[in-house]
């Protein structure tokens, strides 16, 4: 279920938090009961079959981060194998499911193995997601970082927990192993969370989704008529598209949270406004790289060793980072694409870019980050192959375009002109640091904020109806 | 904020504190988003905070305790931070120590240069909120959570305004923090109970309303709920489990929504408010001009590849038809979008339009027997002249009426008969049908304020004399309107009752009309009341109709023919050129026209002449050759002159050419006709008979008379008055008498 649909915010919605605050608060695991079955309704709404998968899971997490507890301080090894144990079932499950087929059809360019069998498997929604927070519960033990779950249940409904399933942020378990045993809602808190989750939905609503549409318009011209004005604007609105989509989708799924006591951390702290390709991947999808450095950077050693280790470090995350997005070849390159550019940076171009202006710091990294989304989009449900991608590229510089600027692009881009204006001021901070100024100081500001929240949901609720088209670019992890 | 030193110690074990290089880059692995906090720990760290701490595990709690407090004093002071701040730093490093954390308390402040008492003063006067919020910003631990301004940038600020207005008691910091809640609860309580309420509202509205079957605005069905197993045997929840149910369950939400078109209509007035121009690919255009875009994804290639196997189709039809001598025209009108440009935003590509109109042009021209007729440009040009009159619909992709009749004008004038003149607009009375037509484009466009267009019907002296039949159903009606469609959303298929496959309209007493056929889409039907006044009309749909059209020309007697579409239809889809066979591509199928034509065509030969076969012992004259001696045997060409009579008879009444061998052997031969001396009883006989399979004429060469009996029989059975089928059987005789001539009589 997407959360940006009428079936979502007018059948699931009211259901579950009916229930859940029906629940009086001092029976706090009986709401986590509420949210574990909702949550595993709201899965199963798409995954009839592979919520047993999930279940699976959480079992296995379940009882692998009970045994590391019991042996973590008097017999080490039973501690680590339960870990290893935990970790090979993840990674293979996750592994087998999302991987498989890639590996097979690499295999079968050896000759010989041409016709080894693929197994068509469909992705499980959400699989990336929950293994990576199953298995931060059983590092974050092992880690004494987090307090062993004893309840089953409350153990089951930090996995499935529904705001955060399908599209995160990854929610590390020592983040929310307090809450899981005690939260409080309040009034404040609980409309916040409101205010958060329109904000998520109408950037999904209103920016990701016209955006996703001028992206598909442009980049389905036919190759002969292609432009390079055109080419150019295509791959603009993915990058607005990609930023909106998912960080409206992180806003929703932390302003559910909020609602429900839960307070979780920020996943995006406005990623476009970088100067630095570094500071980029300080900004976006944090808490994927935040698990990525706890649970693999620093135990690797992190940069507490040589540098010749350090840049190995740096290699593998990137790889698995660019990997984790999608069983494709396509967002390995990504990987390693960002993976030099870290490492030209670190190694000296930081310290040079200190010194240019701001301005020129800012072009040049969303040069580079409009590039990487241009790698990002070259799989199968967008360009293709990365062949189709370096020809887009192409068309981007004018080779095989038709001319550089047509008619019909100039059309495009006026009519779009205040869109592209919002869009470009909603990556900035400015907004949200105007709102909560005036929101502070104003109380008049603060009944127009709520007026404001309701005209968003009812229009919102008019494009939802207006429109099918409301695809969710990070479902399939 | 959870300590991150106390991490960093907890994992690499204490004395990493003492590290400060590779403290400070854990750090910096640890919170790379932070740079304050990260700046401030690695400031504490210069400062040799941690070595001092580490020094103070001997001391007593108490020691420890002032000591700490004088360390945060001097780094408070050294930093120029909020003592709050500095505090919640040290605290990182007193709990990586396991020391107790020392707490902030204004009560018991160690010696630091306080700020003039006045600035406390201010702050008791004017409780500035904004300054307390800001104050409870950063990390702290109070009871009241206002949640909603969580930023480190507002750090500065804080330790700014602490510095300007000194202490506060920790007391009047909770009143006013109480306060600045309390004024924020109202609109926070009200933005819980809207959103509730909404929601709820709208979620009961969706189980009480009743669900609707059909959505007229958008002429299709509405999704119902959907079922849990599909109806065959043995399938229980089988749909549930595939997702199928669910995947629906989304489909019925959209489409059974309460409200549905009111909140359409509203995203349409946000997207035109934004001054996008358009919604859901339909163009607002000058005047409230509705216009459905045409589409940069289109290949140019495609779309032209399309028309011209469309109008070869037409073409091929046409050159058969050729041959009936039946004129076919080829009449394309424009889509909105190609005649209204004018109403067009000024920045609105025009490139597409052109390329498609320049296409048609070129193919149309290109074919001997087809006429092609451009009815986009007179239109557009009427249009540009704004002369106020309407030639399209606002709300509708159809021509009006009027737009109608200057295409029946150009359509007549295509023909170029002297006898046929277009009725002048003053022959008509223009009566309004409907001034409520929301039309296909309203609702596509979703721009639910758009106001209705006018249709008008022109009536004329006698047209309810005339009488329409739809062939599918048999039902007929006087006159060209079926105007139960008025009381629906559809009100243009009340012309000639909309989309049938075929439809004939013919003026009862009188048979004398000339006759055309229209195979057509919808934007003829405006166009037929017109064309019904100097046509009987056969309409066919062929996205309808199955039949051969050749054979209708043929059994009906079609005078004309004229093809009128909209240009969309013939260059977005193959409707009449030819296609590749599904499983051979090699093998090419004819387009739906060239069925029949073949047997038409030759039917048609055939009815030129008077005489359909000629059998000989039953078969078929067409198998037949007419065998003669070699020339150097035929000196005379006695053989080859009667030959050639017969050949040139044959083809004369039956349209059919007999081939004419010449060779001296005859042996064997079956299925011929022949001239022969050989074999009669005595010189001065004729005798024509069959023998076997062939027919011989046995006759003396010196009386000239292969010739002679050629013409015997040629004005015997082939003669001017001759029809119909013959069959030469067996024993064929012929009798007569006349100068040396025995004939023997035919047989039964």
């Amino acid at each position: 279920m997407v959360f940006s649909s009428l079936e979502f915010l007018f059948l699931f919605i009211p259901v579950t938090l009916i229930m859940y605050f029906l629940v009086p608060p001092k029976f706090l695991k009986w709401r986590n009961l509420v949210l574990f079955v909702t949550s595993l309704i709201f899965y199963g709404w798409g995954e009839p079959l592979y919520v047993f998968l999930m279940l699976f899971t959480i079992f296995v997490d379940y009882i692998c981060g009970y045994f590391v507890d019991k042996y973590k301080e008097a017999e080490i090894k039973k501690a680590k194998f339960a870990l290893i144990a935990s970790i090979i079932i993840n990674i293979g499950l996750l592994g087998f499911f999302k991987y498989y087929d890639f590996f097979i059809s690499n295999l079968r360019v050896i000759p010989g193995l041409g016709n080894l069998p693929l197994l068509g498997l469909e992705l499980p929604i959400g699989i990336s997601f929950y293994t990576f927070q199953a298995l931060s519960y059983v590092f974050d033990v092992y880690k004494r970082d987090a307090k062993v779950q004893t309840n089953f249940v409350s153990f089951g409904s930090y996995v499935t927990l529904f705001p955060q399933l399908i599209a995160g942020p990854i929610v590390r378990y020592q983040d929310v192993d307090d809450m899981l045993r005690e939260r409080k809602e309040t009034v404040a808190l609980a409309a916040s969370g409101v205010r958060t989750f329109m904000a998520g939905l109408a950037k999904k609503i209103f920016l990701a989704n016209i955006a996703g549409q001028m992206w598909k318009t442009f980049s389905s011209v036919p190759v002969g008529q292609r432009t390079v004005a055109g080419a150019w604007i295509g791959i603009i609105c993915y990058t607005f598209q990609i930023y909106f989509d998912f960080s409206g989708y992180s806003d929703m799924a932390i302003g559910l949270g909020k609602i429900i006591g839960f307070k979780f951390l920020e996943n995006f702290n406005y990623p476009y406004i970088s100067k630095s390709i570094t500071e980029f991947w300080r900004r976006w999808h944090m808490s994927l790289s935040t698990w990525f450095r706890d649970y693999v950077y620093i135990p690797l050693g992190g940069s507490r060793c040589s540098p010749a280790k350090n840049y190995r470090n740096i290699l593998i995350v990137w790889f698995l980072t660019g990997f984790w997005h999608g069983a494709s070849w396509n967002f390995i390159i990504w990987g390693l694409y960002y993976c030099v550019l870290l490492i030209i940076e670190k190694a000296f171009l930081l310290k040079r870019l200190e010194k240019i202006p701001a301005f020129f710091r800012h072009v040049y990294t969303m040069f580079f980050v409009i590039f990487g989304w241009l790698l990002f989009v070259s799989e199968p449900q967008y360009l293709g192959n990365i062949g189709n991608g370096m020809a887009y590229l192409g068309n981007m510089f004018g080779v095989g375009t038709s001319a550089g600027v047509s008619q019909g692009d100039i059309y495009d881009i006026t009519r779009n002109f205040i869109f592209f204006i919002i869009m470009a001021i909603a990556v900035t901070p400015l907004p949200k640091k105007l709102f909560y100024k005036l929101y502070e100081k104003s109380n008049i500001f603060r009944y127009a904020a709520y007026a404001g929240g309701v005209v968003v949901l009812i229009l919102g609720v008019a494009y939802l109806v207006d429109s099918s088209y409301n695809p969710f670019l990070y479902f399939r992890f | 904020m959870d300590s991150v030193i106390k991490k960093i110690a907890d994992r690499f074990g204490e004395d990493i504190l003492l590290e400060s290089r590779k403290l400070s880059s854990l750090i910096d692995d640890y919170i790379p988003g932070d740079k304050k906090t990260a700046n401030l720990l690695n400031a504490a760290i210069r400062n040799n905070i941690p070595k001092k701490l580490y020094d103070m595990k001997s001391l007593g709690e108490e020691d420890r305790e002032t000591k700490i407090k004088e360390l945060c004093a001097q780094f408070t002071r050294e930093y120029a931070l909020s003592e709050k701040l500095a505090y919640s730093i040290i605290n990182q490093f007193t709990s990586a120590f396991k020391y107790p954390e020392v707490k902030f308390s204004a009560a018991k402040k160690p010696k630091i240069k306080t700020a003039p008492p006045a600035a406390s003063a201010d702050l008791s006067k004017n409780p500035d909120i904004s300054q307390v919020q800001d104050t409870q910003v950063s990390q702290s631990a109070t009871t009241i959570d206002l949640t909603t301004s969580v930023s480190p940038e507002n750090t500065p600020e804080t330790a700014k305004n602490l510095k300007q207005t000194g202490e506060l008691t920790q007391n009047r910091l909770i009143e006013l923090q109480m306060n600045a809640a309390k004024k924020a609860r109202i609109p926070d309580i009200l933005t819980l109970i809207t959103g509730a309420f909404i929601i709820i509202a709208l979620a009961a509205a969706m189980f009480i309303i009743p669900d609707e079957t059909f959505s007229e605005q958008e002429n299709r069905s509405l999704q119902q709920f959907p079922a849990l197993s599909s109806k065959s045997e043995g399938k229980f929840l089988d749909r549930l489990v595939d997702g199928k149910f669910t995947a629906d369950i989304a489909k019925y939400y959209s489409d059974q929504f309460p409200f549905r078109n009111m909140f359409v209509g509203l995203k349409g007035i946000v997207e035109i408010a934004m001054l996008k121009s358009e919604n859901d690919d339909v163009i607002l255009g000058k005047d409230d001009y509705l216009i459905t875009k045409d589409s940069i994804t289109k290949d140019f290639n495609e779309i032209r590849d399309i028309l011209s196997g469309n109008i070869d189709g037409i073409s091929d039809f046409a050159d058969a038809m050729a041959e009936m001598k039946i004129p076919v025209t080829l009449a394309a009108a424009g889509r909105s979008i190609d005649v209204l440009g004018i109403y067009l935003p000024a920045t609105y590509p025009r490139e597409t339009s052109e390329n498609l109109w320049g296409s048609f042009n070129g193919l149309a021209s290109y074919y001997k027997n087809l006429k092609g007729l451009d009815l986009c440009k007179p239109l557009r040009e009427s249009v540009e002249k704004q002369t106020g009159r309407q030639l399209y619909y606002r709300t509708d992709h159809h021509w009006t009426t009027l737009g109608a009749y200057y295409a029946y004008v150009e359509i007549i004038k295509s023909f170029k008969d002297d006898d046929l003149e277009p009725q002048p607009l003053s022959a008509f009375t223009r009566e309004i049908a409907s001034d409520a037509f929301y039309g296909t484009t309203w609702s596509k466009a979703g721009m639910k304020w758009i106001e209705p267009d006018t249709m008008e019907y022109f009536r004329y002296d006698g047209d309810e004399d005339f009488l329409t039949t739809i062939k599918d159903t048999g039902k007929s009606f006087n006159g060209f309107y079926d105007i139960s469609y008025l009381d629906k959303k559809d009100k243009y298929s009340s012309f000639i009752s909309g989309n049938n496959s075929r439809v004939d309209i013919t003026k009862p007493g009188d048979t004398t009309r000339q006759k055309m056929l229209v195979i057509k889409d919808s934007f003829a039907h405006s166009v037929i009341p017109f064309l019904a006044y100097h046509f009987d009309l056969i309409i066919l749909d062929y996205r309808y109709y199955l039949d051969s059209a050749a054979k209708l020309v043929f059994d009906e007697d079609i005078d004309r023919i004229l093809f009128l579409h909209n240009i969309s239809n013939i260059s977005e889809s193959n409707m009449y050129g030819s296609t590749v066979d599904e499983e051979d591509e090699n093998i090419i199928l004819p387009g739906i026209l060239q069925y029949g034509v073949e047997n038409i065509l030759r039917e048609y030969i055939r009815s030129q002449y008077p005489i359909r076969n000629i059998f000989i012992n039953n078969n078929p004259i067409t198998d037949y050759v007419i065998v003669i001696p070699t020339e150097e045997t035929d000196t005379r060409k006695y053989y080859i002159d009667a030959a050639e009579k017969l050949q040139a008879v044959i083809l004369e009444k039956m349209g059919l050419e007999i081939e004419i061998v010449r060779t001296d052997d005859l042996s064997g031969l079956d299925k011929i006709i022949t001239f022969t001396p050989e074999g009669l009883p005595a010189v001065g006989f004729i005798r024509i008979a069959t023998e076997g399979n062939n027919l011989i004429f046995r006759c003396n060469i010196g009386v000239d008379s292969p010739g002679y009996s050629a013409g015997i029989f040629i004005s015997k059975y082939l003669g001017k008055n001759a029809t119909g089928s013959f069959n030469f059987g067996e024993n064929f005789v012929y009798s007569d008498i006349g100068d040396n001539v025995i004939m023997i009589r035919p047989g039964q």
